[in-house]
């Protein structure tokens, strides 16, 4: 198993990312594609930016280009990402894809299924083929659940696929809606856990409207916490919890501090409105401590460190249901650093920077060389 | 304690409820299927007049209801006024956080009159 | 606080939770303080279940001289979750000291220690009880009731 020699003061600190991002172009998966939609992915070749692939979603980009440039990085092959994670302090990664985080708001179901299976076998034979620390989750498609249900089945053995990854930008309806409950049973069966994750997104869907603001700062602040506020109040309006009662759900890229807010706001209305969602049997908080992850990129940073750690132990007094993320090689991405030296207990640290992690996918504690 | 006289258990037919006030504390008596029952007139959410809500039964949908809405246990939950939370008269205990359940004293008729032991 | 009480005035009384063999010291407090006597110290036998939730408290001086009963009427789980206040009393010659507030203070803190929502107890037409209440920090609640919540 690979480590990351000499660099970090905590050798035996296991640190797992729970976010990562391949650069799944269409040029990529063009030979994993079916006919007739390969000569689709042909026509959009290589050569595409993060987040603007035409076809695979709106090519709308609202802003001009940030003067005076911003950072941009993409990843291409497991050796850079190894790489990147080395240099990061990074022990093992679980692997979602970049282009395919707008994978929701793809209108055509056949193209949408095809994309899905090509996205699977293109990262399991790629990306997960080595012990090189990678693991991934695999692609859900909303636009055709009963197909990905088999999808699901089929990886369930895979041992580097750890998870199922639900499109949360532009979903609609939302997760948790009935249509989606052969995608849930599917990955509860697999005892794998679903991770939603969202990206910013302008479309009619939920979180909509984000079109009325003037610049990508304003949008960002909204998209990616919205989108985890309203579906995971959808999964739990819809008595998911108690429907799925082994399944495991975590939330990516909206920090955490969202997370006790939503917990009390849902037990609160729970005390008055409990009859309007009687499957549930405990209060929503009870369910979010029992089987629900948050991955804590983009981290909150509080002037007053303290302040993080006390909003954490809101919803997570001992961090075994906090996973950190990086994001690499995202513009926001989170050094492990920045949480490592957060002033919390030795337990708390090794929960949230890999052992939740380890619990969570699976996946075996590696053994340093 | 003491035992209280409430009154004939004529005057409190199954289905019916009365608050009382026993010294200078408001206790709800409650007729469930000919057994009584008493609670106190306290919320445990922000202290409303919970005995003074309405009696009826509460919404199910679980496995043993096929996941179907079901209407259940009427007669037997009580909902407080102010914020509708739910209380199993039970049993005393609140439907949305069943960790936490009111107090309830001892009741019981004798020779047909309903007494409270407070 | 109790013992802030204690070391405050050279003799001043001690609070504590009431035991079982408090029983007639209580009563006869009760009684000589010309309130109506009420059910928890109606009977020897029960006064044991009456302090056991925790929320009764005594202040003496040699001789008991004052009596707070507070019972629950909310639980979450096996702890008090509310609390009633069924009755404070001072002996009348030790009123005017103090004494209720410090009853009140070791009722308080061992209601925050164990995360109690709130207390209640009915409102009196009583200058002196009112004003006592207020100081604790008893507010309005209701059209007749006084809430003390201990999580503010």
């Amino acid at each position: 198993m690979v480590a990351a020699p000499g660099k970090r003061k905590t050798d035996d600190l296991i640190i797992v990312d729970a976010d990562i991002h391949v650069n799944d172009t269409p040029a990529a998966l063009t030979p994993y594609m079916t006919q007739p939609w390969r000569k689709s992915l042909e026509v959009m070749g290589g050569g595409t930016s993060y987040l603007n692939v035409p076809g695979f979603a709106p090519a709308l980009k609202l802003d001009p280009p940030i003067p005076g440039g911003h950072p941009s990085r993409s990843v291409h092959t497991p050796a850079e990402m190894r790489q990147g994670l080395d240099e990061l302090g990074i022990d093992l990664g679980v692997l979602f894809p970049d282009n395919l985080l707008l994978f929701a708001v793809l209108p055509n179901i056949e193209y949408a299924t095809e994309i899905s299976h090509a996205y699977n076998r293109w990262l399991v034979e790629e990306w997960l083929r080595e012990d090189n620390g990678l693991y991934g989750a695999i692609v859900a498609c909303p636009q055709n659940p009963h197909d990905s249900a088999r999808e699901i089945a089929r990886y369930a053995k895979e041992d580097k696929v750890v998870a199922v990854y639900l499109p949360t930008a532009g979903v609609h309806p939302l997760w948790g809606d009935r249509k989606y409950d052969p995608i849930l049973g599917a990955a509860q069966a697999a005892n794998l856990p679903v991770m939603l994750h969202s990206v910013t997104v302008v479309t009619p869907q939920f979180p909509y409207q984000l079109d009325q603001f003037e610049n990508h700062w304003a949008r960002q602040m909204l998209s990616h916490a919205f989108a985890m506020q309203a579906n995971l109040v959808s999964l739990m309006h819809t008595g998911v919890p108690a429907r799925f009662p082994e399944l495991k759900v975590g939330f990516t890229e909206a920090g955490i501090a969202w997370v006790p807010y939503m917990i009390w706001r849902m037990d609160k209305y729970y005390n008055e409105y409990r009859r309007m969602i009687p499957f549930l049997e405990k209060r929503p908080s009870e369910y979010v401590r029992d089987r629900m992850w948050f991955a804590t990129q983009p981290i909150e940073e509080p002037d007053d460190p303290r302040d993080l750690v006390a909003t954490i132990k809101l919803y997570d007094p001992d961090g075994s249901r906090t996973l950190y993320a990086s994001d690499w090689p995202h513009h926001d991405f989170d050094h492990p650093k920045g949480l490592l030296k957060l002033p919390m207990s030795p337990e708390m640290q090794r929960n949230i920077m890999g052992a939740s992690a380890l619990e969570l996918f699976g996946i075996p504690a590696p053994v340093r060389k | 304690m003491a035992e209280h006289i409430i009154g004939p258990v004529a005057e409190l037919p199954p289905g019916s409820h009365r608050v009382v006030k026993v010294r200078n504390l408001e206790i709800g008596i409650f007729n469930v299927g000919g057994a009584f029952y008493a609670l106190p007139n306290i919320c445990t959410h922000q202290f409303g007049p919970l005995c003074a809500g309405t009696v009826n039964g509460t919404t199910a949908c679980s496995a043993a209801t096929d996941w179907r809405f079901a209407w259940v246990r009427e007669g037997e939950i009580l909902t407080c006024p102010w914020h509708g939370m739910e209380f199993d008269i039970t049993t005393g205990r609140c439907l949305a956080n069943p960790k936490v359940r009111v107090r309830q004293y001892p009741i019981a008729v004798e020779d047909g009159i309903v007494k409270l032991t407070l | 606080m109790i013992g802030e009480l204690s070391s405050a005035g050279a003799g001043g009384p001690t609070i504590r939770p009431a035991r079982p063999g408090d029983y007639a010291a209580a009563r006869a407090l009760a009684e000589v303080s010309g309130f109506e006597i009420p059910s928890t110290l109606a009977r020897e036998a029960s006064f044991a279940e009456v302090i056991a939730p925790g929320g009764v408290y005594i202040a003496t001086a040699d001789l008991p001289i004052g009596l707070l009963i507070a019972q629950p009427i909310a639980y979450d789980g096996d702890r008090p979750y509310t609390l009633w206040i069924e009755l404070i009393i001072v002996h009348p010659s030790w009123r005017r000291r103090a004494v209720g507030t410090a009853l009140y203070r070791a009722l308080g803190g061992w209601a925050r220690q164990l995360g109690i929502h709130g207390a209640l107890t009915a409102r009196r037409d009583e200058p002196a009880a009112d004003a006592l209440h207020r100081r604790v920090g008893f507010v309005a609640h209701r059209d007749d009731l006084l809430l003390w919540r201990f999580d503010e």
